[in-house]
């Protein structure tokens, strides 16, 4: 059995992690894992594919959103090149789906911003992830990955409390 | 703004709804419009016509669904109540092209390598989708209830107070 997620912390206080060279706020007490996104072809994660920060939101039952001004600035992808599958209602927001791999980097045991050097693993969402359009700020939004995908994912374990351990069940047989 | 003149059968409806907003559909391309009076419409017609500056926003258009996913969302739907019968450890995850099943394998990156570089098939003709139930066909809309309204600012660009 592999970890994906070792020991993860968060904290009470107000963080500041840093993306792609621009340092972003995070509340109190929000859970942030690390994650690249792909086009879902993708076979492997490219090496210099951006990480950034996702909030794991553990009451979403969605996988994964992200703000399309987030995906340009940040993932350097653009929202015409993931394919639309469908429609969702979130919070009766109508929004689209759309085709995309979110690859999940290990941490170092006991760091939130720090990586292990092995392979991130990909997070197969079944109803791709959620574009949403936020236009009150080209910089703020809100991405979050959900138990929900984890789930999904095949994930064994799950312990909430700090701190946050997630272990993969396939072990060796991870898709890449 | 072009106009096109109601059907009387077409008359009839609107007048049963009372201006309540009314679905048309296309059964060419399915596409979906809202019939609504004219007085309504100018309510929020600068909402439709106001343009997003800077944003990388698809046009509506690009938004929808490719017809040829579509087709193969169809296909998967219909054969849904099969494949969970036939679900495997190798057989976990499925592509359909159209009507035709094409491909079946233990990740999506499998199927879709198989998809589109070994049968060179156009991503946007095919649907790849877990051999899982569904509540709903994967085109209609599932209701999601999310504690944080999207677009609320969680994760925020520069310095900020804790206040």
């Amino acid at each position: 059995m592999s970890k994906i997620l070792d020991q993860l912390p968060y904290s009470d206080a107000i963080g500041r992690p840093v993306v792609c060279g621009e340092e972003v706020s995070v509340h109190a007490h929000q859970i942030i894992v690390w994650v690249s996104l792909s086009a879902r072809d993708s076979l492997q994660l490219a090496e210099d594919a951006p990480k950034i920060p996702a909030i794991l939101d553990t009451g979403n039952t969605f996988g994964f959103s992200i703000a399309e001004q987030q995906l340009v600035r940040w993932c350097g992808m653009q929202p015409r090149s993931l394919e639309t599958l469908g429609p969702v209602l979130i919070n009766n927001q109508r929004l689209n789906r759309h085709s995309a791999d979110v690859w999940l980097h290990p941490n170092q045991p006991k760091r939130r911003d720090s990586f292990r050097r092995e392979p991130p693993f990909r997070l197969e969402l079944r109803d791709g992830i959620v574009l949403f359009r936020e236009q009150r700020s080209l910089v703020s939004g809100l991405i979050c990955g959900t138990f929900a995908a984890f789930a999904a994912a095949g994930f064994k374990e799950m312990r909430k409390p700090q701190p946050l351990t997630v272990e993969d069940e396939l072990d060796d047989e991870q898709p890449q | 703004m072009t106009s096109i003149y109601l059907t009387e059968e077409q008359r009839r409806v609107v007048t049963a709804e009372h201006g309540r907003p009314i679905g048309v559909i296309d059964p060419a391309t399915d596409q979906a419009y809202v019939l609504i009076d004219e007085q309504q419409f100018e309510r929020v017609r600068n909402l439709i016509e106001r343009p997003i500056e800077n944003s990388p926003t698809l046009p509506e258009e690009q938004a929808r669904v490719p017809p040829g996913i579509r087709r193969s969302q169809e296909g998967y739907w219909r054969d849904l109540p099969e494949l969970l019968t036939l679900k495997s450890s190798d057989r976990r995850w499925v592509a359909y092209h159209g009507f035709e099943r094409v491909a079946f394998g233990r990740t999506s990156a499998e199927v879709y390598h198989e998809c589109v570089h070994r049968r060179a098939l156009k991503k946007d003709e095919i649907y790849i989708d877990r051999m899982e139930p569904r509540a709903l066909p994967p085109w209609e809309a599932e209701e999601i209830e999310a504690p944080f309204a999207h677009g609320e600012a969680l994760l925020e660009s520069g310095p900020r107070s804790a206040s």
